[in-house]
């Protein structure tokens, strides 16, 4: 009782003593307000700008089903947090401007700062009641946070059935991740034999509008993490264990990726596409995807070419009926079967350990290079790093995708690239046998190399 | 509690024979404290060790900002090349490492190591020559981390894997650099240097409080750097075992991480991690503590909540070790795991929300004086909240799998390490720099680089939080035009810059105060210049080497506030009496204090030379060890005193083996003097 009347008298009393104290600084004060909300207001003005730029990476700005429902179980939190924080900003602003005492001038530099009295303010040691509020009122919030995420974070990687009219209501995807790039192992339904993907293919991984697409994740080398932002959240490939995921695009487009685990040299480097295409397109470029070629006669312009890249890329690459590899000892022209069996990733995708395909390669990871059997119909190339057609950045709805090879292409890029690999992608070559050497042709090698690849379509 | 110390009183009566027999053997004569370098090299005081931790801290703490700055500075325009993608790997690797091991928590050990024992009234810590070899072996571990720069070519064999290290990328196999054998073996020897002193914090907070400081009347500072200590002890052993692993598969061709063998690559991934998130809060809890101190001293008010204060630190201490998958939820650890870990996340923020509201409470109502270190404490306040908050919306794993490994967790605990740490360190400093040198930091430079310093902080890592929501990955060499980072990213270099500048003017603070002071300009600080409320201030400043001239008999918590101010009939605070009354004056030089020792230098030197020997030639080892063992041997055999300590200041040795084997009673009263 006695107390808190005398917590009030001294309260008067500094107040008084600071209306006092203050009369003389009264004519600096207002200006130095409409200093600092005019600062406020301009560095407001400045995010908010920043903001709205435009990148193709936006976590903010999603485009599939998965990315929304994360948006949407993300952006009330974004807002009770803005309110907490502006709840403690403005606490710790007002407090500190209401309850301070300023030093006398003369004080500053003797450093006593500022209590040339012996007044005290209330000796309060605690208070029971607002203790117990405060541990129980945000664990009740977080419990209500907890309660209404974890039921979303459950079904994360769940399938929806296709929409109706699909033509491949359940495509399979392994992704694999590796040093620097990612691979795609198309397994789509209807196919009899499981043991082997459809096709293969590179950086671009394409999908049907609209539909979810199961992915398996994991890695040939060292972990990488798929992450397509507008798209879905990231999930790591992991060597020797399988991770489910799911994509899905609500519209059609590009939708650009990046690896997010720091993986070695080139990580910078290790991009990748989502492309969404109406379920026609989706058809017409599985069908394309599927032809496998054949050994050009001697009489094609590009033959030469096609010689050549027999001679020097090869021993990495595939183009699935020109090249021929040797896999465990067993020769194959189609180079389909050691791709692997999709039971084995559907098996362990529930985090047990696989010693399958995938487990561990990483000394082999020199054989395992894109698989160029239709270099021509990507967006891109080297980890999606270079752009094959700069001019069809933009893929909208107009079947962009599968005529891409109708634009004209960067040659000068895929030129330096097959010059001098190293010198505009990091990687670890020679020594460790990871990217793309240097393999020091001739400019005349270059062009006819580069002949070829553009009409891999 | 007590053995090694009964130790040292069988090791006296071999002393005693050696001193009958003539003179003691030369190596074995302990060294006299007083002399120039010597003085420090030798000394086994924790506030001499305490200022080395300190120093060494800052110096790395610069070291590890320069890479930050060369980091910022290529990634400051699109398609930069100032570091090659190789280099850059390397550069933000060491920033890291050094900012974490090196910087970070040897500035928690500089606070710990200097006020622990001020605060509970004790002359000094439980082994105190062991408190001179954990900061021996801490400075060599640190010297061979950065050596890793130098040796075999400039920027080849620094540890290029992030200071996370995520096998299988640290095998031989994808790092063939001695990189990550430097980062292995050099943090195993730091780690040492944590657990030793870790082990010997704890032991002198047990047994050698002042009488009368029960627990619960110990400072909050006290209380937070005591449960660091206990997580250090339970979190180093995790991390060493993981290095101990990947040192064997790196060196020795073990297997623990070889997937083609079988490995699980997540193995390193949960060790790491198990270490990595209590090693959090063994970082900020020093800090909690340093502004729970400030705070209160300067708001003219007791702390709020002191016992919801003291439980919230150790709740976050037990909650601490059940989050760490929190950092893997992306890795695919399953579904079940993730939900479990993403809601013990949440529930982390309550303990750490009531640490902020009684901080807001402690202000409330008082009469806030805001100096140098107020200010940073009260930055802290608001600066941690927002890395507080980033930190809610990424433990909703859903959430976090768009924001892990982008600049928006960069920006969250750069918020929670530098907005809850650095700033609260450097209030730390200004607040304690008078008890530890006798003179003020001055004002004016303090305040103008605390607003260059925060401004600059926020400019750096405020737009990440931008740059990472817009998908700015971690850890990447550069990004190109059109991902529509560039402004954010030039922004935050330009902050950076900035924070460099501030700490460019604290250095210079600490060089200009001295002189000014040194030239008579500034007056002496004297025991108590904040009117502040802790044992720490109850003697004088510079605290002299024995601490206290006597033991003081603690009643309540606060107890030096208390002796200066009372109540009156009426209840209002009176004053009792001054602070130069109430604290000693250390005029008492009849206090005996361990002798400084040569063996914690010898014995510490010879784990980089091991380490050296890993990584290079095994020979080597058998150099290092020899002299671990002989700086052990030595350790043991030396005799308990200096030559002279019966002839000058010191206290007879009769009552040491009695006075120290309770630890409660080290400061027994008046010491007898010959």
């Amino acid at each position: 009782m006695n107390l808190s009347k005398l917590g009030q008298n001294s309260r008067i009393k500094q107040n008084l003593a600071r209306r006092l104290s203050k009369d003389t600084d009264m004519q600096s004060s207002p200006r130095r307000y409409l200093k600092w909300t005019f600062l406020c207001v301009i560095t407001a003005l400045f995010f908010l700008t920043g903001c709205a730029s435009n990148a193709p990476l936006d976590s903010l700005d999603p485009a599939g089903r998965k990315s929304e429902g994360i948006s949407d179980l993300i952006n009330p939190i974004f807002i009770i947090a803005g309110i907490v924080f502006v709840f403690i900003q403005g606490a710790v602003l007002f407090i500190g401007w209401k309850y301070r005492v300023r030093a006398p001038k003369e004080n500053e530099e003797t450093f006593d700062g500022g209590y040339t009295d012996e007044e005290f303010p209330e000796q309060i040691h605690g208070h029971f009641a607002a203790e117990i509020g405060w541990t129980i009122g945000p664990t009740i919030l977080m419990a209500a946070i907890a309660l209404f995420s974890v039921g979303f974070l459950l079904n994360l990687d769940d399938v929806d059935p296709a929409p109706e009219g699909a033509e491949y209501p359940e495509v399979e995807v392994l992704v694999v991740g590796q040093q620097w790039w990612w691979e795609y192992h198309y397994y789509l339904d209807g196919v009899e034999d499981a043991s082997q993907p459809d096709f293969v293919t590179a950086n671009d991984i394409v999908i049907p509008v609209g539909q979810d697409i199961k992915l398996y994740i994991t890695s040939r080398d060292v972990i990488h993490s798929f992450w397509i932002p507008r798209l879905n959240g990231k999930k790591d490939a992991v060597p020797g264990r399988i991770s489910p995921w799911v994509i899905q695009s609500n519209e059609v487009g590009r939708f650009a990726g990046q690896c997010t685990e720091f993986c070695g040299l080139s990580h910078a480097y290790m991009r990748m596409y989502a492309v969404a295409l109406t379920q026609e397109d989706f058809s017409s470029w599985v069908d394309n995807q599927k032809n496998i070629r054949e050994p050009l006669p001697e009489n094609d312009p590009n033959y030469e070419g096609e010689q050549l890249f027999i001679t020097n890329c090869s021993r990495c690459h595939v183009i699935n009926g020109v090249t021929e590899r040797d896999v465990g000892g067993v020769v194959t022209a189609d180079n389909m079967e050691m791709y692997g069996n999709i039971e084995e990733y559907r098996n362990h995708a529930d985090g047990t350990l696989s010693q399958g395909k995938y487990a561990g390669e990483a000394n082999l990871t020199a054989g395992a290079a894109p698989n160029l059997t239709h270099f021509a119909t990507r967006s891109s190339y080297a980890g999606s790093f270079f752009e094959l057609y700069p001019e069809a950045q933009e893929i909208s709805d107009q079947g962009d995708y599968i005529n891409l090879t109708t634009n004209n292409f960067a040659r000068g890029t895929l030129e330096s690239w097959l010059r001098n690999s190293p010198e505009v992608k990091p990687n670890a070559q020679p020594e460790q046998a990871r990217g793309m050497p240097n393999l020091n042709l001739s400019e005349n090698q270059i062009d006819l190399l580069v002949d070829y690849l553009i009409s891999l379509d | 509690m007590a053995i090694v110390e009964n130790e040292e009183t069988t090791l006296e009566l071999e002393s005693g024979e050696e001193k009958s027999a003539g003179k003691p053997l030369g190596a074995l004569t302990r060294p006299q404290g007083g002399n120039g370098w010597k003085d420090w090299l030798f000394t086994v005081d924790h506030k001499k060790i305490g200022i080395m931790y300190g120093a060494a801290g800052l110096l790395f703490f610069v070291i590890g900002g320069v890479y930050a700055l060369f980091v910022r500075l290529q990634l400051s325009r699109p398609g930069n090349s100032i570091l090659s993608a190789e280099t850059y790997n390397q550069v933000f690797t060491m920033h890291g490492v050094v900012m974490v091991f090196l910087a970070a928590i040897p500035l928690g050990a500089a606070f710990a190591n200097y006020l622990i024992p001020l605060q509970i009234g004790a002359r000094d810590v439980a082994f105190p020559r062991l408190n001179a070899f954990s900061f021996w072996v801490f400075l060599g571990g640190g010297l061979f981390l950065l050596s890793s720069m130098f040796i075999g070519g400039w920027w080849e064999n620094a540890p290029d894997g992030g200071w996370f290290a995520y096998s299988p990328n640290t095998g031989v196999l994808f790092s063939p650099s001695k990189g990550i054998d430097f980062f292995a073996i050099g943090l195993q020897i730091t780690g040492i240097a944590s657990l030793v002193g870790a082990i010997n914090l704890i032991v002198t907070v047990l047994n050698m409080r002042s009488p009368g400081m029960t627990l619960m009347k110990m400072p909050v500072l006290t209380w937070m750097l005591f449960i660091t200590q206990l997580l250090l002890l339970f979190a180093m052993p995790v991390i060493s075992v993981a290095l101990f692993l990947l040192t064997f598969d790196r060196l020795f061709d073990a297997n623990f991480f070889n997937v083609a063998e079988g490995a699980d690559p997540l193995l390193w991934q949960h060790l790491f991690w198990i270490f990595g998130h209590p090693e959090v809060y063994v970082l900020i809890l020093p800090s909690f503590g340093v502004i729970s101190e400030i705070i209160p001293t300067f708001s003219r008010k007791p702390i709020f909540g002191y016992p919801f204060m003291v439980f919230s630190g150790i709740a976050i201490g037990f909650m601490g070790w059940g989050v760490w998958a929190h950092h893997m939820f992306a890795s695919g650890v399953g579904p079940v795991a993730v939900a479990a870990f993403s809601v013990s996340t949440m529930f982390i923020a309550v303990p750490t929300g009531v640490k902020i509201l009684n901080w807001l409470a402690t202000m409330w109502g008082g009469r806030i004086r805001f100096t140098t270190p107020m200010l940073y404490a009260t930055s802290v306040v608001a600066m941690f909240t927002i890395g507080g908050l980033s930190g809610v919306t990424h433990s909703l794993a859903a959430a976090d799998t768009q924001q892990t490994d982008t600049y928006y967790i960069v920006a969250h605990f750069h918020y929670v390490i530098f907005g809850g740490i650095i700033l609260g360190f450097f209030g730390g400093f200004y607040f304690w720099w008078p008890k530890i040198f006798g003179y003020f930091l001055s004002e004016k430079i303090g305040k103008s680089s605390f607003w260059v310093m925060v401004i600059g902080f926020n400019l750096t890592f405020g737009p990440m939080h931008i740059l990472g929501l817009q998908g700015m990955s971690r850890r990447i060499q550069t990004y190109s035009e059109g991902q529509g980072f560039d402004l954010w990213n030039m922004v935050s270099t330009l902050g950076a810059f900035m924070i460099a500048i501030a700490t460019a003017m604290f250095v210079a603070n600490t060089i200009i105060s001295r002189r000014a002071f040194k030239a008579g300009k500034t007056p002496a600080a004297g025991p108590d210049p904040w009117d502040a409320r802790s044992l720490e201030w109850m003697t004088a400043s510079p605290v002299p080497e024995h601490n206290f001239d006597e033991v003081i008999q603690v009643e309540r918590q606060d107890e030096f506030w208390h002796r200066k101010w009372g109540r009156n009939e009426e209840g209002q605070v009176v004053r009792l009496a001054t602070a130069e009354e109430v604290a000693h004056d250390g005029s008492n030089t009849n206090v005996h204090l361990p002798a400084p020792s040569y063996w914690p230098l010898v014995a510490a030197a010879g784990l980089p030379i091991v380490g050296y020997g890993l990584i290079y030639n095994l020979w080597l080892c058998v150099l290092g060890g020899l002299l671990i063992l002989g700086g052990l041997y030595g350790w043991v055999f030396e005799p308990v005193d200096d030559p002279n300590a019966d002839s000058h200041d010191h206290h007879d040795d009769q009552t040491e083996g009695t006075e120290l084997v309770e630890g409660d009673e080290v400061l027994d009263q008046e010491v007898t003097s010959e």
